[in-house]
């Protein structure tokens, strides 16, 4: 298809957390799509090889390392993003970071951090995307990767869950302030997506538990997270504002969690891995 | 044309006018055939009629679908006029505003049978269709009513109910591989939206929304066509609002 005719040709979007997983999915995604892709991580060469991969592929990106905790960075980027072009379109505010771990132990510092990253770090994107797109003029979309854990509850993960519905919250009150200059604001809430983030809570039978309970029988990817985001970031959805989708393949519907315990037998911190817990039928491993 | 959902066969109830018609337009423009199914046959022959002039394919298949064994044939009939059914959108639905004391069981029956006994009837029917294909995806039109509304207590119930008849027909059916999901629109601008006293309600509802305007049947097409497709392959058993950012869903 010829670049002018895509659904974003000429579209500006910024992806922050691109590098990897779900963010350079929808980079790759939007640039497919016409947009001009700005892909911001903590991780500068990752972000520069995800752009480098758009760009062979004919599309066009640009990186930029940025820590969205730091102010002065977050300012560098926008700097560079109102240097280089002259309207925001799209922000897809996907950085995030998790540590799971149980409420008793939570070390003051792992909290702090998951709401610096999440939470502050990702209200200082959204405000900065908001006041360019609102000097524009042209509108905008801006997606906010939150999480199903921003509203199902799940055993230690206190920290994450709370950071995620902090933003579910956020983007809420984005829609309903941002109207008026007719940028939307949305939340995509990925289930249990295959990322580096979840590869060490995916080892051996665990892949195979969460497969299984998955009304679909298999694991998010990437792709269609960014096919949710895409779809957010368009014209076709001009008049949806404040939601928060799961994608989730129906899990919020059936969905136990990460880790359980026998709430039985009291003050016990043992908890166990779901699949280790309860015995399930897979054909695949058992 | 565009063709998101090329080779797709789709049913779409209350089709004739409003969101059902701008779905079934939408769903034809994306390459799918489609089955156009309303009470009122002259207002689904129109909506077929403008839907072939633009080159895209659809039949005629009118009928009450409160009549279960009548939705069943229309779901056989559908079938078999278009080779095979992908897609379900059971957006058929009708509303008495009425004070909760005034409300009859007359009332009640005929609103709970269209907007809920109906959608489970005809996804009943279509079951076999949408697993053949492997890619079934079932639409129930909701309403942001989901989450409360007023003076309409049958459709209140009956779109509650249609929303968790989504939830476990995406638990259930996810195997086969049919997703099922839900739409619920805001205040958009179509006939069952503005009448009365509502027409009034409604001026001083669009004040109250961010984006400061009603809806159009094509925003909720939009969110059905996105739906339906392979685009929406990981996502099953949800609620999408498409509502401005009307309500705090």
């Amino acid at each position: 298809m010829d670049n002018s005719t895509k659904p974003l040709a000429d579209r500006v979007a910024l992806v922050t957390g691109g590098a990897s997983g779900i963010g350079a999915a929808a980079a790759r995604r939007l640039a497919s799509d016409g947009a001009h892709v700005v892909i911001a991580d903590l991780d500068g060469a990752g972000a520069l090889t995800t752009a480098k991969k758009i760009a062979e592929a004919g599309g066009a990106a640009w990186s930029f390392e940025c820590d969205q905790t730091k102010p002065d960075q977050v300012d560098a980027l926008f700097d560079r993003l109102v240097e280089e072009h002259d309207r925001l379109d799209i922000c897809v505010a996907n950085a995030g970071w998790g540590r799971f771990g149980t409420f008793l132990e939570m070390p003051r510092r792992v909290w702090e951090r998951t709401f610096e990253v999440n939470v502050t770090g990702t209200f200082a994107v959204c405000q900065e995307a908001a006041r360019r797109m609102a000097t524009a003029g042209n509108g905008g979309s801006i997606v906010v990767t939150s999480s199903s854990g921003a509203i199902e509850p799940v055993a230690l993960f206190s920290a994450y869950c709370s950071a995620k519905a902090a933003l579910n919250m956020m983007v809420k009150i984005m829609a309903y302030e941002l109207g008026q200059y007719d940028i939307r604001a949305n939340a995509v809430m990925p289930g249990v997506t295959e990322t580096s983030m979840t590869n060490s809570l995916l080892a051996g039978d665990s892949r195979g538990y969460n497969e299984a309970e998955s009304p679909l029988g298999r694991l998010g990817r990437p792709e269609d997270v960014a096919d949710a985001i895409a779809y957010l970031a368009s014209a076709d959805s001009a008049y949806v504002n404040g939601a928060a989708l799961l994608v989730d393949g129906g899990g919020s519907a059936y969905s136990p969690g990460w880790f359980g315990t026998d709430f039985r037998v009291r003050n016990n911190s043992g908890w166990t891995p779901r699949h280790q817990q309860f015995r399930f039928q897979d054909h695949g491993t058992r | 044309m565009t063709t998101l959902l090329e080779g797709r066969a789709a049913l779409i109830t209350g089709a004739g006018r409003g969101i059902g018609a701008a779905i079934a337009t939408r769903l034809a423009t994306e390459g799918a055939r489609v089955a156009v199914n309303d009470l009122d046959e002259e207002a689904a022959t129109a909506t077929v009629d403008r839907i072939r002039s633009a080159g895209g394919q659809a039949i005629v298949v009118p009928g009450d679908i409160a009549d279960a064994d009548k939705a069943r044939e229309i779901v056989a009939v559908a079938a078999e006029g278009l080779a095979g059914l992908d897609i379900l959108v059971n957006n058929a639905g009708l509303v008495y505003r009425l004070p909760f004391r005034e409300f009859t069981e007359r009332h009640w029956d005929r609103v709970l049978s269209v907007n809920l006994k109906a959608p489970f009837v005809l996804s009943q029917a279509a079951v076999d269709h949408l697993a053949a294909g492997g890619h079934g995806a079932i639409i129930n039109i909701c309403s942001v009513a989901v989450i409360g509304f007023f003076r309409q207590i049958a459709y209140d119930a009956s779109k509650g109910g249609l929303l968790s008849l989504t939830r476990s027909l995406a638990v259930e059916l996810g195997r086969e591989g049919i997703r099922a999901n839900a739409i619920a629109p805001g205040f958009i601008d179509t006939d069952i939206g503005q009448t009365g006293d509502l027409d009034r309600i409604g001026q001083k509802t669009v004040a109250t929304l961010p984006l400061a305007r009603m809806g159009q049947p094509d925003d909720i097409a939009g969110a059905a066509a996105w739906l339906a497709s392979d685009q929406a392959g990981y996502v099953t058993g949800q609620v999408m609002f498409v509502d401005g950012g009307w309500v705090r869903n």
